[in-house]
């Protein structure tokens, strides 16, 4: 891990700040296997039924499952939908 | 939840876009401030996702740019349903005068329904009830039931209860008759003898025993006074109450036809198609050849939807009707009349099984083909009965 990013580690740590707020990474949230919200997000490069890929400052985040469906896409948050089977970071 | 509600307030379409890179438009899109929800992949080139109504003119570049097509698939939220009430004026306003016509006459009584009584007394309490203001047009507003209970219960004194309600728009007045035997301590009377005979028992539960057991009565003599000796000696009138049992000889007689008439159908019917418009009844086509018949009737009604006109079509069959007499066997008649007799004496309260001795005797009555039965019975029954003073 570089250095300046490990500084910002420990000082959001220090200041028990975000540290998505402050280490600019996508910040996932899973809801059983129904919702996915991913903020931080920059962008979607793929979007099927059955995966969703999505763009994110560490590399690519893909969504796999069924019935899939993009609740909510703006530039902050993408909110995923259906029946979710798989989450992989790339 | 309150998103979904904003969007909804605000309007929104439902945009198909199809084309290859769509994702890129979506990007871009975002990109730009402009939010899009239920986005959802039909085919390989088909997205569906809805948006804002002001941001469409905004993707308009960015469709050219990215070479995707889009089309509005549905228009959805207030604004839409504002256009869509403004185009259907006059039906929005029928509607809302419907409603305020409804609400208004739904303010009055329109119906007025008398429960637990009979026909004929239902009619004179609906005519009392009209006399004390209870119409049909009455607001409900000026509808005093508690004034109505009171003016039914002065007028009618064989009613031991009344309620008035309403229901909606039906006002219902329901009413308990009291009861011919029912027991009103109030009265003031003695029990006298119903019929006459010889005393055999009497019990008084209040008064003073006029009669001992051997004593002869006829119709009409009191058996047990009202006027009692209280337990300070003062003297009381009341209500007599007890039971008198006395050796009677009660006679009843009935008849019995000998013949009997028998409805039969010839089989023969005539068909007579009828136009009613309204109270109005049109025949169409000859009355029926039958001096006796039974009709049976298939109405048509006219409707236009769910809404019934005043116009049907009436098909009235005329079956024809023929009678026949029938001999009956004598015993069977006497049986017959003889039952009826009973009968008659049963309603007077006596009791068949405490018959000590039953006379019969059997008349033919030529004129009329028929056989009377005349009964005699000795029985020993309760022969009191309340007569107020």
């Amino acid at each position: 891990m570089p250095r300046a990013l490990q500084l910002k580690r420990r000082f959001a740590q220090l200041m028990d700040l975000p540290p998505e707020a402050v280490l600019n990474t996508a910040l996932i949230k899973v809801v059983g296997n129904l919702e996915l919200s991913i903020a931080n997000h920059r962008g979607l490069r793929e979007f099927s039924a059955g995966a969703i890929c999505v763009a994110s400052p560490q590399g690519l985040i893909r969504v796999t499952g069924t019935g899939l469906v993009i609740h909510y896409l703006s530039p902050d948050e993408v909110r995923i939908g259906g029946r979710i089977t798989g989450i992989d970071l790339e | 939840m309150t998103g979904a509600l904003w969007t909804w307030l605000q309007g929104y379409l439902v945009v198909r876009f199809r084309g290859p890179r769509v994702e890129e438009v979506l990007n871009a899109a975002v990109e730009q401030g402009i939010s899009v929800s239920e986005v959802e992949r039909l085919t390989s080139d088909i997205v569906i996702a809805r948006l804002a109504v002001r941001h469409f003119r905004r993707l308009r570049p960015l469709l050219r740019e990215y070479g995707v097509a889009a089309a509005i698939f549905e228009r959805a939220g207030l604004p839409f349903v504002i256009s869509g009430l403004n185009r259907r004026l006059f039906f929005i306003v029928g509607l809302l005068l419907s409603g305020i016509l409804i609400a208004y006459f739904s303010t009055f009584v329109w119906f007025i329904e008398v429960t637990g009584s009979s026909d004929a007394a239902a009619d004179s309490i609906l005519r009392a009830a009209a006399e004390a203001g209870l119409y049909s047009g009455l607001p409900k507003q000026a509808f005093d039931a508690a004034a109505l209970e009171a003016v039914l219960m002065a007028r009618f004194p064989e009613l031991a209860w009344v309620d008035v309600r309403t229901i909606g728009i039906k006002a219902v007045i329901e009413v308990v008759e009291r009861q011919p035997d029912e027991y009103d301590p109030n009265l003031v009377g003695d029990i006298v003898a119903r019929f006459g005979g010889t005393i055999t028992d009497v019990f008084v539960a209040r008064g003073t025993a006029q009669v001992r057991p051997g004593d002869v009565v006829q119709p009409g003599d009191v058996l047990i006074s009202g006027t009692y000796y209280d337990r300070w000696g003062r003297r009381q009138q009341g209500r007599a109450q007890g039971a008198v049992w006395a050796r009677v000889v009660r006679e009843s007689f009935a008849e019995a036809p000998l013949y009997e008439s028998f409805q039969i159908e010839t089989g023969r019917f005539h068909r007579q198609w009828r136009l009613e418009i309204g109270s109005l009844a049109v025949p169409l086509g000859r009355r029926p050849p039958f001096r006796a018949y039974r009709t049976q009737d298939r109405i048509w009604q006219l409707k236009l939807g769910p809404i019934s006109l005043p116009v049907r079509f009436r098909l009235r069959t005329y079956s024809e009707l023929d009678y026949e007499e029938r001999h009956v066997p004598r015993q069977a008649a006497e049986e017959r009349a003889l039952e009826e007799a009973w009968r008659k004496l049963e309603m007077e309260g006596a009791d068949r099984t405490k018959a000590a001795r039953v006379q019969v005797t059997t008349l033919d009555v030529p004129d009329a083909a028929a056989v009377r039965v005349m009964l005699s019975v000795q029985l020993e029954q309760n022969i009191g009965e309340f007569r107020e003073n």
